[in-house]
């Protein structure tokens, strides 16, 4: 049933949302001489500044710190792009929406799928610095595409809950900003976990970033599998992200076109 | 094909939009969340069979875009049902989706995909789209760089591309140039006769009529009738033939009511009436024209308009063959020539000096003189038979006194100001550089002095202001001049009967012509025998000004 569903969904949008991605990947680079090697660049770049600032600075002694931060950098910037991006992807396609009829979470997805190609090349950024490292690539690297698959699904549900909030509420872009500022400090991303005071357990616990985070860099840094836990504690937060994003937008989708 | 089941549209707005959070919550603690309700659709029922082409009339906010978003899935109905099979085509919108940094190749397929065709059906069509929008050589052009009309026709060849169950048309459309116009409005034709079900929102009945069998008539979001397009269409036409003449009927009333155009039966301030060959003018300087007509009894209703966008025009003088009239706000003079039975303005000339406030025609010279009132220059204008040219325009040494000098006479030869600064100045026209040749100085009551003439042996002199500046109309004859100073002279404001400020005169068909201005407007005429005035004749009496001339007056 499902299977079928979404087979016909993708046969009868799946080439719309093929051009909507190319669209934004297209515009985005459109007249930079580096094009789409910044997708590769940025997240580069950004790491050897953070590297220089917290080896030097910080010394914290981690294994290996330069994965340990790119992993972090690649992942929590993939989730704070395209939920930033897709928060307002309704309000900036009203023309659209107001003529044309389809489903309306293309909107999101398509969003969230460009930034997903970005994430992509992030990805080789990543890989490419593992191997300047002398890292080995096992066969436990399977396991990232569960890890990653989970952050693609909770992005998912964040970005439909972030859209449809923002079409009622325009502050929830403002409000957004904030949170990501410190949602970045409260991740353990260029920081080791163990500095943080035991009062702060609670909050890691129910970060879900800090759980995708370390169910991939156990997987890179320590060439092993997750543990049981850490693979239903991703799953969990992917599934409650997407069910709650998709209950807020199906129910109010409809009212969109009223408030735009 | 199409159900419409007692479909009813809602929205609900509230008062003012709230669109923060904050915004949200205060209003909803304060209990301040007022929604207003606005119904757009009310109980629609209709259904449309397969092949049926349907037309959808009705005023502006009947609720007909409402329908199609409704019937195209982009809106949602508040209640009732929308049963529709087959795959709709909507064309409510042209180039939607369209990028502008996108080539026009890559928006084919951005746009035919937001429009709902597959890939390997847009591949097919590529050429043809390309063709239908003659647009071969921009393909790989962003679409940033095309006109509008290019991309009209761009979208427009996408939109029509369609083999759809249903159609639906907002407007039948027709881009771009008159060729491509006839070849789009071709194509629609062609989409509608192929069978296919059609609903087609058209504010032109004849269209409607000539397309569609049938039609649905929207009339405040209710279906006010559905069926034969031909009888909807009739009835249609009755329903707002009716609806016109009544508004019609309003409007005349409230025409009436208000008065609003009261003041072009009247006059306010006429500063001057000529009579040049058969026509006779008013300058009727604070409604902003001049008005002719050939019969100086008729009511100023059935007068012609020589032009009504003068800015306080104060004479009109002509030799026979030019009128010029002195646009004094617009620091011009305006010439006019006779076209037939009406006037055509040829040229405009300014450069004469500030407030040009009276022109004259000297036939012995065959020049126009003029005075501009604020700068005291005195311009001399000649017609060369082609145009109007500027002779000279001096300011005079002897004028600049920081005065307003309101007019210029000729008289005996001589060339006289008035009010210039305060006393007559007499001068010598003829020669270049209008040597002065004498001066009279006048008394306090006669300061603010707005003409001279000389009839018999008398010169008359109308006045608007004293010496303060206060209005203080006053009409006087004097045999000498050089008597004003000492207060000699005979008042005729009695003996006229005058009842507003006497401006300037004019003498045609045997008769002295007067103006009287300001807070009463009236035209008299008088004869003069052996120094008698006699045989007053009232023309026009326009009394007061109306709250339409002061409304005139104003701008408004």
């Amino acid at each position: 049933m499902f299977k079928s569903t979404s087979f016909l969904f993708y046969k009868k949008y799946g080439f719309l949302l093929a051009q909507l991605v190319e669209r934004d990947f297209k515009t985005k680079y459109r007249r930079s001489v580096l094009g789409v090697l910044w997708s590769l660049l940025n997240p580069l770049l950004i790491m050897t500044v953070q590297y220089m600032v917290f080896s030097t600075l910080f010394r914290f002694d981690i294994p290996y710190y330069a994965v340990y931060l790119l992993s972090g950098i690649v992942i929590f910037n993939f989730m704070s792009e395209a939920t930033s991006q897709a928060m307002t992807c309704i309000i900036q396609n009203a023309s659209l929406i107001n003529k044309v009829y389809m489903p309306k979470y293309i909107y999101p997805f398509s969003r969230v799928l460009s930034c997903g190609v970005n994430f992509l090349f992030s990805l080789m950024a990543l890989y490419i610095v593992v191997i300047i490292s002398g890292m080995k690539i096992t066969y436990h690297h399977l396991a990232l595409l569960y890890g990653i698959g989970c952050v693609f699904i909770f992005i998912c549900g964040l970005s439909l809950l972030l859209s449809s909030l923002m079409v009622f509420f325009r502050d929830t872009q403002f409000l957004y900003s904030i949170v990501l500022t410190i949602w970045t400090y409260v991740t353990p991303i260029f920081y080791p976990e163990n500095i943080l005071p035991p009062q702060m357990k609670l909050v890691l616990e129910l970060n879900p970033m800090y759980h995708f985070i370390r169910f991939i860099r156990v997987i890179i840094l320590n060439n092993g599998f997750p543990d049981a836990l850490a693979w239903i504690y991703c799953a969990v937060f992917a599934i409650i992200s997407l069910i709650v994003g998709s209950l807020v937008f199906k129910k109010t989708q409809n009212q969109f076109i009223l408030y735009l | 094909m199409i159900k419409v089941e007692n479909v009813s549209m809602k929205f609900r707005m509230a008062n003012d939009r709230i669109s923060s959070l904050k915004e949200f919550m205060v209003k909803k603690i304060a209990g301040k969340l007022e929604y207003k309700e606005f119904i757009a659709l009310k109980d629609v029922s209709f259904s449309i069979e397969k092949g049926d082409v349907v037309g959808v009339i009705g005023k502006n906010g009947a609720g007909k875009s409402t329908l199609l978003k409704i019937i195209s899935g982009i809106l949602s109905p508040s209640i009732g049902k929308l049963e529709v099979s087959g795959n709709i085509a909507p064309m409510l919108e042209l180039g939607a989706g369209f990028d502008v940094d996108l080539t026009a190749r890559e928006n084919i397929f951005l746009n035919g995909a937001v429009l709902g065709y597959s890939k390997k059906y847009l591949s097919e069509r590529y050429n043809d789209i390309v063709d239908f929008s003659e647009l071969h050589n921009f393909m790989d052009t962003p679409i940033r760089n095309f006109s509008s009309g290019m991309i009209m026709r761009l979208a427009f060849s996408i939109a029509t591309l369609v083999n759809p169950d249903i159609l639906i048309v907002d407007e039948i459309l027709s881009v771009g140039d008159t060729q491509f116009q006839k070849k789009s409005a071709k194509r629609m034709r062609e989409l509608m006769s192929g069978g296919t079900t059609v609903l087609l929102v058209s504010h032109s009945i004849e269209q409607i009529r000539s397309m569609c069998n049938k039609v649905v008539w929207l009339d405040h979001g209710t279906v006010r009738m559905y069926g034969n397009a031909q009888e909807v269409c009739s009835e249609y036409m009755e329903s707002s033939k009716q609806e016109y003449l009544l508004k019609e009927q309003k409007d005349q009333l409230v025409l009436d009511t208000n008065k609003s155009n009261e003041w072009k039966k009247q006059l306010y301030t006429p500063t001057h009436i000529e009579k040049v060959g058969d026509e006779y003018f008013i300058v009727d300087c604070w409604h902003q024209r001049v008005i002719y007509n050939n019969n100086l009894s008729d009511p100023i209703k059935g007068w012609k308009t020589l032009s009504d966008t003068l800015g306080n025009p104060h004479s009109i003088s002509s030799d026979g063959n030019v009128f010029l009239v002195d646009d004094t706000n617009g620091n011009e003079i305006r010439v006019f020539v006779k076209n037939g039975d009406t006037f055509r303005q040829t040229q405009i000339i300014d450069r004469v000096g500030e407030s040009p406030n009276r022109i004259l025609y000297d036939a012995q010279s065959q020049m126009f003189f003029g005075i501009s009132a604020m700068s005291q220059h005195v311009f001399v204008l000649s017609n060369n038979g082609e145009e109007v040219v500027i002779d000279k325009v001096i300011r005079l040494g002897y004028l600049q006194e920081n005065s307003y000098i309101r007019s210029i006479r000729i008289i005996d030869g001589k060339l006289f100001f008035v009010s210039g600064p305060g006393k007559i100045i007499v001068a010598d026209y003829l020669s270049s550089p209008f040597n002065k040749i004498c001066e009279y100085k006048v008394p306090f009551e006669l300061r603010g002095m707005n003409d001279i003439i000389k009839i018999g042996s008398y010169f008359y002199i109308s006045v608007y202001q004293n010496g303060a500046g206060e209005v203080a109309p006053m009409l006087i004859r004097t045999k000498n001049l050089e008597s004003l100073e000492t207060s000699e002279f005979e008042e005729l404001k009695e003996a006229l009967d005058l009842k507003g400020v006497p401006y300037s005169f004019s003498f045609f068909d045997g008769r002295v012509f007067l103006t009287e201005i300001d807070t009463y407007s009236r035209i008299i005429s008088f004869m003069i025998v052996n120094d008698n005035i006699t045989d007053i004749k009232v023309h026009f009496d326009m009394g007061t000004p109306s709250e339409s001339s002061l409304r005139k007056r104003k701008g408004e």
